[in-house]
This record gives C-alpha cells, structure tokens and sequence, in this order.
C-alpha cells in the first residue's frame, strides 16, 4: 500500500456556501474510499502535502508558492469550469479517478512512501463533521459497488458493517437500536474495507440505516437542500423497511399535499420546525426529495367524496389513534 | 361535536387473491371477522383453500361509539363490480400486493390505476407482503411503477399477519387524509 499526503484548503473568507460543501464533499470521498484505493491518502497540514486541494477563486498567496515549490494543486470550481479538475457537484468516480491519476503522477516523481504499519497508522482520523457519515452512505449510493463490503469501526471495534453500495447493512440488535435513536455518533465511526464475519449480524435494507443517519446528522437543513425552496415528495420511502417515527409519516403526508418549505410544512404536519427540518433530510438522503417544479405533478381529479365524520376529521383521526394504540 | 355511529365510515382492503385482505382485517378488527369464503376454484392462480367471493368485513368501535367499518374486497377480478361498490364513500384504501407472485408487479399496476380511477382523491396506501428482495429494490420498482402512472401512494413492505404492520399502513392512511384536510380542521385537533 503506497501512502500520500493530501491537504484540503477552505478559502479564509468563503463568500458561497457552496465551496464548502465541495471540499466536503470531497473530504468524505477520501474518507469513504480509505483502505479500498491503491494510494492511502493521509490528511495532512498544507505544508506537510504532497496535493492540496483549494477552490479554484481563492486568492491565498500560498497557493503560487505551494505550486512553485513542486506540489500539486488540485482546484475545485462551483460553477462550469474548463480548467478547474473538478466541477461541484462531482461524482465520486470522478473523485477517485483524479485521486488515480494524482498517485500515478507522484510515483512517476519519485519513490513512493510505504505506508505505516504501526497499529495507531492503521486506524484512519476520526472525522466529526455531522454529514460526513452521510455524504459518505450518498457517495456509495452512486458508486454501487455491491461486490465489496465496508466495515465501520467505533474505538477500533467494529460495529456496522456496510455493503459498498449502501443497499444492505448488518449491525448487533443494540447498535441498531442505538442508529434508530440517534444515540450512536455515525459521523465519529472509521470506515474501512472489510467482509461481512460468518455467522454475525443479518444484513437489513440499507434503507434503514440511511434514513435515521439522515434524520439524526443535524437539527438544520442538510447542506445540499436550500431553505428558500419548497420541496415534495416523488414517491414516498419504503416505511416498511425503515419503521418510522409517526411523526415521520405525518410530515412525509404533508409533503404529497403540497410542497413546502420546512416551517410550513411543519404548520401542515402539525410538528415542530427542526422535526419537519429533520425529516426533509431524512427524506432527501432516501432520495425521494425534489425541488417544486423540477416534475409533473399527478393528474387531479373530482371524485366521489368520502364520508366526513361529524365531529371533524381531527377529533375522529386522534379518536382512531387512540383507539388502536397509535403513537401521535 | 360528537361524531356519531350512524355514519358509515369505512376503509377498504383490496388486493387480489392470496394477498393478506382477510389476514390484515383480522389483525386489527374489534369484532371477528365476517368472511363470506367459499372453496378456491381458482387454485391454478392461488394455491389456497377458500377465498373471499363477496367481501370481507370488520370494525373498529371507538370510544365515542363511532364505527369505522373495515371492508375487504373480493380478490378474484370477476367479482370487480364489487371494487366500484365498497369503495364508494370510503376513507381511504389499502391495496395489499403479494411480493412474491410472478404476477404482483402487473397486480399492482391494475389494482392501483383502477382503484385510483374509481376515485382519485381517494387516499391508496399499498402494502408488499411475502417480498422476494430484503434490501427495498423490488419495492422500488414498485413504487417507480405506481409514480410513472401519476399515482403518489406509498409501497411498502409489510407482513400483514403482524399487527404493527397493518397498524403502519391504517397510520399512513390516517396522515394521508389528515394532510389532505382543510386547513381549519387541522387546527380543530
């Protein structure tokens, strides 16, 4: 295994959200792709690298200097680019293909590194950035590598295990109760290639994993969804797999009414701000979130109506809940 | 106000046959189910001993004396004027699909564009039992399906000899129509 030291560079001053959410991006493709590359990238201080990667309009006057003394810049744009190695939002194909390419390039230079093999070496950094767990379930999605497994690690001991392509999970019954109730930090695990062991845990749907890492990551808005726009459902998750909150089902019911932004789609499911907030990105990271407007909406058409209860739909639908032990 | 127990509030299962409708009724009623079932003649398209001719019927007797009637439709096609009867006035619909049928993905394109013709305001919730594929892509198939009609109605996996899961599908149901509501009424709540 050939070991390369990459650094990440945020401009001092970031005028657009967007640029860091591409050097995050990229930052969970390094980390989800530890151990499955021929280069081990290490994440290092700029000084220390051999690639640095900056946004394509930062003016830092190190960057020259950086080039000037023989490393390699790697520039990211956010907007069309013809020069820039990398247009945000990048695959994580193309991500790893530059990555290729960059290894190649240095090991043409000169003797490449072995990497450490001292047990702290062989334990990646812990990243504690609240979506990386996230960005990480995203990026696999697209890779979809279903013939290799990922194995994720809490202080060293492993306690998930990933199929590459985030369809199918395995945990202990505890560790899946403890992703259901948001009390284990997915974004502190390392990830790592590794196999499903015999005999241990039945894979699940990955669907499950992904929704309450989604819903769990953060009390604001996922970094890719935009809170000036109203969004809807396309189809709505497999809540058979997932065993929702209730109040899960209530804002994704709100979302096939109307589109809406998360406050007022909160007002509709009759939930908090930072619920709806939470379930949006929920409902994103299932892939089931598109921006009003972006597609045709169901044909609507007068039908017979359906017989009103006198006393008023919500006095029967909470007389129904409580009459079936139904949580609100 | 009072809701009283001389409405007839209903909510139908539907599905073809073998697909859980008795099973899912009987999981939830207050009252033993009544089944009309009679010996399955049709055991070339599903293997099982009786089956629904006329409907199936159950019911949930709240505390405030209302009675939310449960229906469940005839599988066999042949009785499809039945569909257009019980569904008529309902709450909402729970179309139940077998998973793991040759048949279930062109089951569920029928059942769901008839059902959501008959009346389209009409709440759908469909349940997949018996699904062939744990890791949700069968089901994704089957939801892409339903949306590619102009349908948006849940798919889910469900087992519907497990209470909780008939229970998952009739709280969908309950949100859905909750969601479609007038504002005013949200607010009575």
């Amino acid at each position: 295994m050939v070991a390369r030291r990459i650094a990440l560079v945020k401009p001092a001053s970031v005028v657009e959200e967007k640029i860091t959410h591409a050097l995050q991006l990229f930052d969970s493709i390094l980390w989800a792709f530890q151990g499955t590359t021929r280069v081990t990238w290490t994440l290092v201080a700029p000084e220390a690298a051999e690639v640095i990667v900056v946004h394509e309009g930062d003016p830092d006057q190190r960057i020259p200097a950086w080039r000037a003394g023989g490393k390699l810049i790697i520039e990211i744009s956010t907007r069309d680019s013809s020069t820039s190695a990398l247009v945000y939002p990048f695959k994580a194909s193309q991500a790893l293909a530059l990555l290729e390419r960059l290894g190649t390039q240095l090991n043409l230079r000169g003797a490449p590194q072995e990497a450490d093999r001292s047990p702290e070496a062989s334990v990646p950094r812990r990243s504690h950035e609240p979506w990386s767990f996230v960005e990480t379930l995203r990026t696999i999605a697209e890779v979809q590598n279903s013939e290799a497994w990922l194995v994720a690690r809490d202080d060293r001991i492993p306690c998930l295990w990933l199929r590459a392509d985030g369809a199918v999970y395995a945990a202990e019954q505890a560790t899946i109760h403890a992703i259901r109730r948001g009390t284990l930090n997915l974004a502190s695990l390392t990830l790592q290639k590794g196999s499903l062991p015999e005999g241990g845990p039945s894979p699940r749907a990955g669907v499950e994993l992904s929704w309450f890492a989604g819903y769990y990551a953060s009390a604001g808005l996922a970094p890719w969804l935009k809170p000036t726009v109203r969004y809807r459902m396309q189809r709505w998750p497999n809540f058979g797999l997932i065993r929702p909150l209730p109040s899960h089902i209530r804002v994704a019911a709100a979302l096939t009414s109307a589109p809406g932004r998360a406050h007022e789609i909160a007002a509709r499911a009759s939930v908090s701000t930072e619920e709806a907030t939470r379930t949006l990105n929920a409902l994103a990271v299932a892939n089931v979130l598109v921006a009003s407007g972006d597609e045709v909406l169901p044909t609507k058409i007068a039908g017979a109506p359906a017989a009103a209860p006198r006393g008023g739909l919500a006095v029967f639908l909470s007389n129904v809940r409580r009459h079936l032990g139904l949580g609100v | 106000m009072i809701v009283t127990s001389d409405q007839e509030l209903k909510i139908v299962f539907a599905g073809p046959m073998g697909a859980g409708k008795t099973t899912a009724i009987r999981a939830i009623s207050d009252t033993p189910p009544i089944s009309t079932e009679v010996d399955n003649i049709d055991r070339a398209l599903c293997d099982k001993e009786s089956t629904t001719v006329a409907l199936d019927y159950g019911q949930l007797l709240l505390q405030d004396g209302t009675a939310v009637r449960l229906y469940g439709t005839p599988g066999q096609e042949r009785f499809s004027f039945m569909w257009e009867i019980l569904c008529g006035g309902a709450m909402g619909v729970i179309l139940l699909i077998d998973g793991s049928s040759s048949a279930a993905l062109s089951d569920l394109r029928t059942y769901a564009e008839t059902f959501h013709r008959l009346n389209p305001n009409q709440p759908l919730v469909i349940g997949v039992g018996r699904a062939t594929c744990t890791d949700g892509r069968q089901l994704d198939e089957y939801a892409d399906a339903v949306a590619s009609r102009g349908i948006v109605a849940p798919v889910f996996d469900v087992d519907v000899r497990q209470r909780e899961d008939v229970l998952l599908l009739i709280e969908t149901l309950l949100c859905i129509l909750e969601a479609q509501a007038p504002e005013a009424d949200h607010a009575a709540g």
